[in-house]
Parts: structure tokens; sequence; C-alpha cells
């Protein structure tokens, strides 16, 4: 697993699923047994503060989010250690050149699609996930990533494409 | 005005609700045994050839999702309105009609068109997918498709007005004649503003609310994506018509986020009206779930792009427009939030029913809290990189779909099926085994999801790369015993229907029900493991044979001549001699004796090994573009392919 997929398994999986439990018993034991009385007006009345809690809640994730998305990095900068690759995706195969990368030096894909959607999902010589893109027809989709280890990483598509999708698949190595 | 409706009033949405109920429970079975199917060919347990693979996901995906669970919902709302005193009215039951028999039609087209003529688009029919079947299918099957999902949409148009016309029923609200006022009402306006909204003797009913919000979002967000599929029809038999992929992307999501929803909120409302019932108590509730109703109606419209957060190409505002809609996302989770919040104070500390609707819609509430926490990971961009298109997405949406929505719509069948009989229900017993069966095995089916799809799986691939073989074997015999425990679920209804009764069994008295429920829980979490384990070992077993199972089940051996696949090859043909392939490589059909490379016909490549080679070359082998067109290519490799199988 990757990072990110880290964050999301340890924050879904542990701190989400304990959440869930602790519901999920508080609300089932407490039906056993004998009808116990509720202040339903102040449980109405505290909706207000449960609704600000939630707004909070999603407000700083927002906040420690949204400052990490993909978006304009890449394209029209002047750095002379980019190495820029083409990459051509069609059905089923990704055109791309054969020379190797260098790692420690970003790599800028600049990609295209000749016939439907595809996927540029790149996985590290170890099949960790690294990073994907949509690529379309009719436009080019950038993305700028920096390869630190060398090794041979390989490419699925991530987005269906037809009969043999699934075997839409490259490699590309990355030297020192 | 919260009294249910008697009499005749009563007999019409009994009638429509009915209808709506049985066929959706028939298309589920269909769907149920699509879905196993695939998750056991994924697991290399009875291999399915790529083309069956693929037309059964795009049928698997539509029956389960619309036909079944939105189906179920769309009927039980009739009766939601019926439980709170708004009747079916003229115009509303034509509507009724028609959604019924386009949505027949709707299903009937995408089984002929996915099963029998082999489109295999996907769900989604990603623009502009269907014109490159690769010789999977061919125009017709395009044609009916598109076609068949076409009246999908107006069904689902149809059904919106029929809820929009039974929500501002004037009988119920007396108050005022002008149908703005009662359009107000309905969207729970009279909670926000009494004086401009006031409604006697009582506010409206909270069922009516998401049912009211819904009819209003499905017209928006369903037209212009009938709009999209005329002009995808069209294209079907005149190439020349074309759209631009992003545009079609786009609008395909202002449908496809909101007809979540259509599942989702007539949920919701049976939630309203069941989980009070059971409870003994009404709906725990202040006004502040009318702000975030309002919020909802707005927000459902306007969050599409988080569909297609990781699309944004240059000299396109699509980064933005995705940016502006994580924030917007996250406020729609807001009604989840607050839904949740009434639904589970509102059984708490109370004395819930547990009988099988009651515990089927417990379970489907604790469903929506873990499968609304997974959505909210799909709803931030940095995370959403990370997990769209994987099996955490099939996982998610499992979780909704068919542990929320569908629990609701069994819910409904089993608190309701009686009333809409007029006789009792076959086995409570039954049914209650197949909720905690259900709940159990669909729960771990879909953790195996959202793990494989943090590993890096990709969805919607019909062969995953080995790495996942353990996890896939795993699902398996999670997805199998998910299937064996919707049998009691069939036979029960079934058996309901023909008018019989089980006789109950004695039961010994010394257990308390705490208990009972304990032990069933530790029972079926022991089949889990069970399951687990037998479906790895069977797995496992069947995998070791060569690495890759040649189990295949039943499949065209060359792409069907109506499908253009027979063209493409003849096309390639000429290109494999004139591109001088015959003088490296043996192709019998060819009649080339080449042996410099590969004999073809001992190789049997696959299609996209034969099209990576050609474009790319290796070792000695030359790359061909530049010299051959995308197309040529193409054909070349619809030629080998077809020849060696």
């Amino acid at each position: 697993m990757g990072r990110t997929a880290i964050i999301i398994a340890v924050s879904y999986g542990i701190l989400g699923g304990l959440v869930v439990l602790l519901v999920a018993g508080a609300v089932l034991t407490s039906t056993l047994g004998g009808r116990r009385q509720i202040d339903a007006k102040k449980l109405g009345e505290r909706e207000k503060t449960w609704f600000a809690t939630v707004v909070v809640v999603l407000v700083a994730l927002l906040f420690g989010t949204i400052f990490f998305t993909p978006y304009g990095r890449g394209s029209s900068s002047s750095d002379p250690n980019l190495q820029v690759v083409d990459v051509t995706a069609q059905q089923f195969a990704f055109v791309m050149p054969g020379a190797p990368l260098k790692a420690g030096k970003p790599v800028e894909f600049r990609l295209r699609a000749t016939d439907v959607n595809h996927g540029f999902a790149v996985f590290s010589p170890k099949h960790v996930f690294l990073f994907q893109v949509q690529v379309m027809p009719g436009r080019t989709q950038l993305y700028r990533y920096t390869f630190h280890r060398p090794g041979t990483y390989s490419v699925e598509c991530f987005e269906y494409c037809g009969l043999d999708h699934d075997a839409m698949k490259a490699t590309f190595t990355v030297t020192r | 005005m919260n009294e249910p409706l008697v009499g005749p009033e009563l007999a019409v949405a009994k009638r429509l609700t009915l209808r709506y109920v049985l066929t959706a429970q028939a298309i589920l079975a269909v769907s149920g045994v699509l879905g196993i199917l695939l998750r056991d060919s994924q697991a290399g347990v009875g291999r399915l050839d790529r083309t069956w693979f693929y037309a059964l996901m795009t049928a698997h995906g539509l029956g389960a999702f619309v036909g079944w669970a939105g189906f179920s919902v769309m009927g039980v709302a009739f009766w939601v309105f019926a439980q709170v005193g708004f009747p079916v009215r003229r115009f509303g039951k034509a509507m009724a009609e028609a959604t019924y028999w386009l949505m027949v039609v709707g299903v009937g087209g995408i089984v002929v068109s996915t099963l029998a003529l082999h489109f295999g688009g996907s769900w989604v029919f990603l623009y502009p997918l269907p014109y490159h079947s690769a010789g999977q299918w061919g125009e017709v099957a395009t044609g009916m498709f598109l076609s068949s999902v076409l009246s999908v949409g107006l069904a689902i148009v149809t059904w919106c007005l029929a809820v929009l016309d039974t929500a501002i029923s004037p009988a119920l609200h007396g108050v005022s004649k002008s149908w703005f006022n009662r359009f107000g009402l309905a969207l729970g306006f009279g909670f926000l503003w009494p004086k401009r909204f006031a409604t006697n003797p009582r506010p409206v009913p909270y069922p009516v609310i998401p049912l009211t919000v819904i009819g209003v979002d499905m017209i928006i967000a369903t037209l212009p994506l009938a709009a999209l599929l005329v002009e995808m029809v069209v294209q079907a038999f005149v190439p020349a018509w074309h759209v631009d992929p992003l545009l079609a992307k786009n609008v395909l999501w202002w449908f496809g986020h909101p007809v979540v929803y259509l599942l989702l909120f007539p949920a919701v409302a049976v939630y309203y009206v069941l989980v009070p019932r059971f409870a003994g108590r009404p709906l725990v509730s202040g006004n502040v779930i009318t702000v975030g109703w309002t919020i909802a109606i707005v927000a459902n419209v306007i969050v599409w792009a988080h569909h297609v957060y990781i699309d944004y190409p240059v000299n396109s505002p699509q980064a933005a427009i995705d940016t502006a809609m994580q924030p917007l996302t996250f406020a729609l989770t807001i009604v989840s939030a607050l839904s949740l919040y009434s639904l589970f104070f509102t059984i708490y500390k109370s004395k819930y029913t547990w009988n099988a609707a009651g515990t089927a819609l417990f379970l489907g509430l604790v469903s929506w809290l873990s499968s609304g926490l997974s959505g909210v990971v799909n709803a931030t961009i940095a995370f959403d990189q990370v997990v769209h298109n994987t099996l955490w997405i099939v996982g998610h949406f499992h979780q909704m779909a068919l542990l929320n929505i569908g629990f609701v719509a069994f819910a409904a069948v089993y608190a309701w099926l009686p009333d809409w009989l007029g006789r009792p229900l076959y086995s409570e017993p039954l049914a209650k085994f197949h909720i905690w069966g259900t709940f159990v095995f669909a729960t771990a089916n879909s953790v195996v999801w959202l793990i494989a799809g943090l590993e890096g799986a990709p969805r919607r691939f019909a062969v995953l790369p080995h790495r996942y073989d353990t996890l896939s074997q795993v699902g398996t015999g999670m997805a199998i015993a998910l299937g064996v425990f919707q049998l009691p679920f069939f036979w029960n209804v079934l058996q309901t229907v023909r008018g019989k009764v089980a006789v109950p069994r004695a039961r010994p008295r010394d257990w308390a029900a705490a208990t009972a429920e304990g032990a069933v829980v530790v029972i079926v979490l022991g089949l889990v493991a069970a399951g687990a384990v037998t479906g790895w070992a069977v797995g496992h077993y069947s995998g070791r044979h060569g690495g890759t199972p040649t189990v295949t089940v039943t499949a065209p051996s060359t792409p069907p001549a109506s499908t253009g696949g027979g063209a493409a090859a003849a096309a390639g043909k000429a290109v494999f001699a004139s591109a001088g392939c015959g003088g490296c490589h043996t192709l019998k059909a060819a009649g080339a004796n080449g042996t410099v490379g590969p004999n073809l016909d001992q190789a049997k490549p696959s299609l996209a090994l034969v099209i990576d080679r050609v474009t790319n070359g290796r070792g000695a082998m030359p790359a061909f573009t530049g010299q051959l067109t995308a197309k040529q290519i193409r054909d070349v490799a619809a030629f080998v392919v077809a020849a060696t199988r």
C-alpha cells in the first residue's frame, strides 16, 4: 500500500470501524430489556449541536485535504531537468518511448488517447500503486511525478476500455 | 393528516407497490446470479471468456442497481405515501403505470442487448466506448442497449411526475390553493417558515420530504442524459454524429450521481415510516433536518464532478469544477448525518421490535453509516486519486446499494408483504436467518473489496493480476455464501404469495432474546470464517493448474459476424500480407511459414498482446507505429486472434 492508502486504511478501517461498532452496539444493547424514557424534545434540540459538529468536522477535513489535489502541476515550466514523456493510449496498448527515465528528476507525462477513455495508473517495481490519471480522446492530460528509485515500473489501464481492457499494460524503466 | 389511507385509495397504492416490488425481486434473482458468476470468474473458479465477463458485468450493474434496488424503493414510495395519508391521484397513477412498463421494457432490452448481443460497454457506457467494441458487439447491440437505458431514464422521469403529483395533493393541504405553496410544504418548508407555509393541523409528515426532493432532482438530472442518449442512439447508425467526450462524461455523471439518491432518498422515507413504528415512538427530530433536505435538493445536482476528479485535461475548466465539488459533496453528506442522528436516537433506549423487518432496518442504518464514511473518502480529491476505479469503489457501493438500500427493500417486503397480499408472512424465523446471513456475508464481501482496492486492485478487470488471487478467492467464498443466503428470501416470498404459513416450531423459552441473537451472530461469524477458508482453498487449488485457470464457460469462439469483428479480421488479413508479417511468423490462415519470430498458431496471443507487440515492437520485432495506422494494427490483431482461437 502507498502512503495515502495507508492513511485511508487507518482512518476508515480503524477509526471508522470503531465508530460504527460503538454506535451499533450502543443502539442495539439499549433496546434489550425494558423501554426507558428519553427526552425526545431535548434530543431533537440537540440535533442542532450535532449539525454544527458535522459541519466543523467536514470543514476540517476539507481544509486538511484540499491542498493535496493533483491539479495545476506540470507544463510550461522551463525546468532544465524536466523529462517529457509522450504517451498515446489506444485499445489496448500504451505507446511510449522505450528510453529509460532518470531517477530523481521530474517526469512530465503528456497523455493522449486515440479512441476511447483510458486510465494511466503507475505501479512501483514492488507493485505499490503510485498514481493514476485519466486520458480522454481529443484532449491532452498532463501528470508530473518524480521517480526516486530505479527499477521497472508498470502501467495498467484504469478506465474500462473494452474487450481486452485488463490486458492493456506497459512497463518502463527508471535508472540512476 | 398522518393517518394511513383506507379503502380504494389504499388499494391503488397496494396494487402498484406489489407489482413493482415482485418484479424487482425477479430481477434480483437474475442479477444476483450474474454477480456470483463474475466474482467466481475473477477468482479463477469458472473463468468466463472476456466477451461474456464484460457483457455480464454490464447486465449485473444495471440489473441489480436500477432493476432491483431502484425499482423496489420506487414501488415502495407509493406505499409510503399511503401510510402517511397521501393518495396517488389519477395523473399519478397513469404516470406510475407508465413507469412500470418503461422500466420492464428497458430492463428487458438491457438483458437482450448484453446477454444475447454481447454489449459490454459497462453500465456507464462511457462515451465513445460503445462505438469501439473491438469486435465484441455491433451497432444493433449498441442501439438497442442505449434505447433501453433511455427507456429506463424515461421511467425515472414519469416516476418523478407521479411522486410530485402525489406530494402536492390538495386534499391534504386545504390551507392553500397555490400549487407552489403546497410544493413548499412537501419540501418541509413548514418547519422552517411556519407562517409562510402554514399547514393544518400538523406540518407535513417527514417521509414526504425526501420523496419530493428526489422527485424534483431526478427530473433535472435525467433530461440532459436523455438528450445524450438520443444522440448516442443516432450515432450508432450515423457515425458522422458525435459529441465532445468531456462534455459527454460530465452529462453522464450529472445523472450518475443523483441516480444513487434515487435509491437512497425513498429508502430514507421508508426508514422515517418504519423505524418510529418499530421503536414505538415518533421520529426524534428537530426542525434542522429540513435545513439538511433544503441543502440536499440543491447540492444533489451540483456534485457530479466528484466522479471525474482525475480528469483535468489542459485547456478545460475541469480542474476548477472538480475542486469546487469537494465542498459541495461534503455539504450533501449533512443530510445523511442528520437523518442517521434522528433514526439512531429514535431506536436508542426504545423497546425496539427485533423482528426481521426491524432487524433489517437497523442493519441497514449501520451499513448506511459505514458506507457513508467510505463515501467521504471517495468525495475527497486527495483520497479519490488512490481509490478511483479500484475495487474500493465496488466495495463502497455494494455497502450502500445492497446493504443499505437493499436492506430497506427487504425490510419493506417483510413488513408489508402481508399487508399487500392480505395474508401472513410464511416464516418470520426464516426471514431473520436471511437478514443476518446477508448482512454478515455481504459486509465481509465488501470488506474484501475495500482491502483489495487499497492494495491497488482495479475494478472491471476480467482477469486480475495474480497478486490479488488470495483476496479474490476469499471474496468468492463470501459471494457464494451470500447467494445461498438469498434462497430463504425467495422461498419465503414465494410461499407467502402462495398463501402458505410455516408451522412454528416450539422454541425453548429459557433462552433470553439477547442470548439467542448473540448465538446467531457467533454462528454466522463462524460460517464466514469457514466460507473464507473454503473459498480460498477452492480458488487456490483451481488456480494452481498452470497459473492461468483454463476453465471456460460457454463463449463464442470468434466474434459474431454481425459485430464487425469479422470485417476487422478480413481487413487485418490484408494488413498481415502487406506489412510482411509472414516473413517472420507462421500463421496457417495467412499461408505464412516464417520462422524468425514465434509461431502464431502455437502462441495464440491475446488481442492486447498482438496490438502491443505490433505497436511497440520487442527484441527483433520492429515497432510498426508510423508504418501502420492504429486501425490497421487493430485489424491485423483481430485477424491473428480470430485465426488462432
